[in-house]
């Protein structure tokens, strides 16, 4: 039996508004985000090659002290709750002041799973439930698209 | 002690030589770190058996409940506490006591971590306190890492004064049978003694050249330590259970308790007031994630280091070790003490010093005759107790606390090399362990 193309994540895959460079500047990548109003942005060379998925929770994360952003899973006792904390916009600003020319390669996170245009629609779907936005389809290292909940829920709310 | 299961030995071997290589190999591996040590110390703890060392109702006696029962109950107590927020308060609270000034600062968290260290686990304290710590310097825009290296310090020093405050006491205390009032009566002041002179040495070395700008002070100042209480009505629960518990320790002989239930009974009620009033089902998953939280690596770990002790003491090997000692000693006690304490500290240092007291405890107790009974022994527990945990100080690996320590750190992006640690800690441990010599030879000697 030949595998059905509309159960594979070329179906519903789409183009991302724009691809970062691994050198481009993290903050004009937030203000891409910004612009796109995107959860994640793909990061590939300039001949295409998949470099990683720079996600805007790493630019929250970014904002905050250090201690807070990590996710120690050996130890979740040191999870601080940081409420006590009164850092106002200004402090915020100043931690992102501080990474702004970084290039976005060192910001990457390496945890995004990578999906192939042939990888099943219901594999997508899965990573999609667990709370990722955005997964970037990778064929012979080649970032050939990206599929995002808004491509599947347009299909399924029959939005063309 | 021999005993009937001699002659099953495997392959006829002598046991006496067979448990030795045993244990040798088994501690070798736990100090190669080649294997997690709970599994090296289970697969000990079957071969001890399976060779026909001891049997297995024998080798179920040699594991000591008072011990387990103790580590697992402070460790649900306190992984149900520290979710209050209580700790996190409590050091922000000190920091604004001294105006956020850094030197005072490292003072305070100091003595902060070395108070909470006599009531909870080294490793749970430094997880809770250096968080904290690393967003204070990080408004302060001062360097963390003096404060880790003080706060290592200050938990191995603070665990010493109490029977449930560090690792060796639990077991020494646990084996030997000796309460929490002996503990603090006869540890805790030569420990404040050691915690002021680490505090002053904290200040000289880093502490009176550290500045911060009055603004970035100020920023410190307004952190609200309520907003760090996060559950009003645990913290109420959990402070209720940890006084029993804590009146319990120290009614321990009127009340006819050994620690293993009162630690056992803590866990219990504390959880029993957590969960009352929620469905079956949230009771499982918050159960579930209790027991999670419980270190199953060192239960393991104990567990088959007892037994693999018990192959050895059955065979007669810690016999002949403490008769070896003794004739070295000359069979004095003073020397006997004095050689207890350094070489626990030295070791301590450089290898786990668990699998070092847990076989200590059995050696010295059978030199119990040659010193006039079990209770002339007493200043030898304290000597034990001492050095191998003050000993820990000594290294980066000479405790789990500083691993603990040196690892937040290097994930927060502060270098903490083994050789800078160790340059300055080693010689102050040093001097901790010769003023807790003084102290020993003064009051028992």
């Amino acid at each position: 039996m030949k595998p059905d193309p509309d159960n594979l994540c070329r179906s519903v895959m789409s183009q991302p508004p724009i691809v970062l460079k691994p050198t481009d500047p993290l903050l004009s990548a937030l203000q891409a985000m910004v612009h796109h109003r995107v959860p994640a942005l793909p990061v590939a060379e300039s001949d295409g090659r998949y470099v990683g998925m720079l996600p805007r929770s790493r630019l929250i994360a970014l904002a905050m002290p250090r201690v807070l952003r990590l996710e120690d899973a050996q130890h979740p006792l040191s999870r601080l709750q940081g409420g006590f904390i009164q850092d106002t916009l200004a402090n915020l600003q100043e931690r992102i002041d501080a990474v702004a020319d970084d290039p976005v390669s060192r910001h990457i996170d390496p945890e995004v799973p990578v999906i192939g245009p042939d990888s099943t629609l219901m594999n997508a779907m899965l990573y999609l439930h667990r709370q990722r936005n955005i997964l970037p389809v990778v064929e012979h290292r080649q970032l050939i698209g990206i599929v995002s909940v808004w491509d599947v829920l347009a299909r399924l709310g029959r939005i063309k | 002690m021999m005993h009937a299961t001699t002659s099953t030995v495997l392959f006829g071997l002598d046991p006496l030589w067979l448990s030795t290589v045993l244990m040798i190999v088994t501690y070798g591996v736990i100090i190669s770190e080649r294997l997690n040590r709970s599994i090296i110390a289970l697969l000990g703890a079957m071969l001890m058996i399976m060779c026909g060392l001891l049997t297995q109702e024998q080798a179920v006696a040699g594991i000591d409940f008072n011990t387990i029962g103790l580590l697992v109950g402070m460790m649900i107590i306190v992984s149900i506490t520290r979710k209050c927020g209580i700790f996190e308060y409590l050091a922000i609270w000190s920091a604004k006591l001294v105006r956020a000034s850094p030197a005072g600062i490292l003072a305070m968290l100091a003595v902060v971590t070395a108070v909470v260290s006599a009531l909870l686990d080294n490793v749970t304290t430094v997880l809770l306190v250096v968080p904290v710590t690393l967003i204070i310097t990080e408004a302060l825009k001062v360097n963390p890492y003096p404060f880790l290296f003080s706060q290592i310090l200050a938990s191995n020093i603070g665990g010493t004064a109490t029977l449930i405050g560090d690792p060796p006491n639990i077991l020494i205390g646990g084996q030997v049978g000796l309460s929490f009032n002996d503990f603090v009566l006869n540890l805790a002041p030569v420990v404040v003694v050691i915690l002021a002179v680490h505090v002053v040495s904290m200040h000289l070395i880093w502490g009176r050249r550290m500045q911060a700008s009055p603004e970035l002070r100020a920023r410190v100042m307004q952190f609200d330590e309520r907003q760090a209480i996060s559950d009003p009505r645990l913290l109420r629960l959990a402070t209720l259970v940890l006084a029993l518990v804590m009146s319990a320790f120290v009614m321990a002989r009127t009340l006819g308790l050994d620690s293993g239930t009162i630690g056992i009974a803590g866990a219990a009620l504390l959880l029993m007031l957590d969960n009352l009033g929620k469905s079956a089902e949230e009771q499982s998953a918050a159960v579930v994630k209790v027991f999670n939280e419980v270190e199953w690596i060192t239960i393991f770990f104990f567990v088959g280091l007892f037994i693999v002790i018990a192959g050895v003491e059955h065979a007669g090997l810690l016999q002949l070790m403490a008769d070896r000692l003794l004739a070295a000693t000359g069979g004095d006690f003073t020397r006997t003490g004095m050689s207890v304490l350094w070489a626990s500290a030295v070791l301590s240092a450089i290898v786990d010093n668990i699998p070092f007291v847990a076989t200590m405890i059995p050696l010295i107790k059978s030199m119990g005759p040659a010193f006039g009974g079990s209770d002339a022994l007493l200043p030898l527990w304290w000597c034990l107790s001492l050095g191998a945990c003050l000993g820990g100080n000594g290294t980066l690996i000479g405790a789990s606390a500083n691993l603990t320590v040196a690892g937040i750190a290097e994930r927060n992006g502060i270098p903490f090399q083994f050789a800078r640690y160790t340059m300055i800690a080693f010689p102050l441990m040093l001097v901790h362990v010769a003023m807790a010599c003084v102290y020993v030879w003064w009051r028992y000697f």
